[in-house]
């Protein structure tokens, strides 16, 4: 299977910034917005980050649909203030925070380096950096079709 | 015990179930089958699992049903399920380069490790409390960790942390504490079985 050029390979990445009203409009599209921007290539700045059952699903599509050769999943850096250091008020009133900025990207064109609950540090990946999954790009085309994996074994 | 604490813990019992469900979640390489293993053999004698130093070892959720948990003078019997790690990315190169695997085998392994996400989030609809493990020599702001104590927190369900691998020299369970404060973090040594009753009576505390 050839891989097909995408714009993080050849001419940078694209980041896109998404605002509030955007997302908001989306509404129960969001995710599958999010992931074929993603799977384009693009890394996505999102305005509003997810809720949590928001990120478990884009979580579990993205397993879904994984193919091991141009997409191998999402880094998705952000601040959830869901969990972290609720206030006295907002645990009284069970009530969490709206979820705050949050970068989605494909796994291998964006990198985490570092994140705490104030501070994240992203990397993109330059081509240096992705030379050896490339080379192994080209050594699997011969193994194959993916559906020749077969299912999963009992362990 | 007083007469309104007694009173209460009947009226618990009344209401609880037969058997509690719990899953032990966590990313991959926490080390929750080793728990799963600890927890297991400690109670019903048995192993749960393979424990390996390779990412995504389980792949398959795996159930131990009657493991009846004595401490702080109780006992509730779990059923404890060990889950696949949760990840966002899963790459067959990391097996290649990492681990040594064939391209094959790896491509296997990365497949069947995202359909075990997949099981490991659908369990989340059918259990009744998690041990979330983390591995305290980690930086404990992962994006996994953060994603599914949201969704425990918004599903209400009962969760402790486990700040796994305190043997390590690096390991600093205080950071899991004070990045998740609103939980009950135990610090253990699943491998050594260090902090293991103070674990068996938070399950009590919690999940009782």
């Amino acid at each position: 299977m050839k891989r097909v050029l995408k714009e993080g390979d050849r001419k940078g990445v694209s980041i896109n910034l998404i605002s509030t009203e955007k997302l908001d409009e989306l509404g129960s599209e969001k995710i599958r917005f999010i992931l074929d921007q993603v799977k384009e290539g693009r890394v996505l700045v999102l305005e509003k980050g997810l809720s949590p059952s928001e990120e478990l699903d884009l979580i579990r599509i993205t397993m879904s649909e994984i193919d091991h050769d141009s997409f191998i999943g999402v880094e998705t850096p952000g601040f959830t203030g869901n969990v972290v250091k609720l206030g006295l008020l907002q645990r009284l009133l069970g009530r969490a925070p709206p979820p705050r900025m949050m970068v989605v990207g494909p796994a291998h064109l964006l990198k985490t380096i570092k994140k705490d609950g104030r501070t994240i540090q992203a990397m993109i990946l330059t081509r240096d950096d992705r030379e050896g999954y490339e080379d192994d790009v080209d050594d699997i085309t011969g193994e194959g079709p993916e559906g020749s994996l077969g299912g999963p074994e009992e362990e | 015990m007083g007469f309104f604490d007694a009173l209460m813990k009947g009226l618990k019992g009344l209401f609880r179930k037969k058997q509690m469900s719990i899953g032990i979640y966590g990313p991959p390489n926490a080390g929750k089958t080793t728990l799963a293993n600890r927890i297991s053999r400690d109670w019903t004698g048995k192993p749960l699992g393979k424990a390996s130093d390779i990412p995504h070892e389980t792949r398959k959720a795996k159930e131990r049903k009657e493991v009846i948990i004595k401490a702080a003078g109780s006992k509730i019997n779990f059923n404890i399920i060990d889950t696949p790690g949760i990840a966002t990315k899963i790459d067959f190169h990391n097996f290649v380069e990492n681990h040594g695997m064939n391209k094959t085998d790896a491509r296997n392994r990365a497949k069947q490790a995202t359909e075990g996400v997949i099981e490991a989030i659908k369990w989340l609809d059918r259990v009744d409390g998690v041990l979330l493990v983390m591995d305290a020599a980690q930086d404990p702001f992962n994006q996994v960790n953060v994603t599914l104590l949201g969704n425990l927190e918004a599903r209400k369900l009962p969760t402790v942390i486990i700040a796994n691998k305190i043997d390590l020299e690096e390991a600093s369970p205080a950071t899991i504490r004070d990045a998740f404060p609103q939980h009950a973090t135990i610090p253990i040594s699943a491998l050594s079985g260090y902090g293991m009753d103070n674990l068996y009576k938070a399950m009590i505390k919690y999940f009782g």
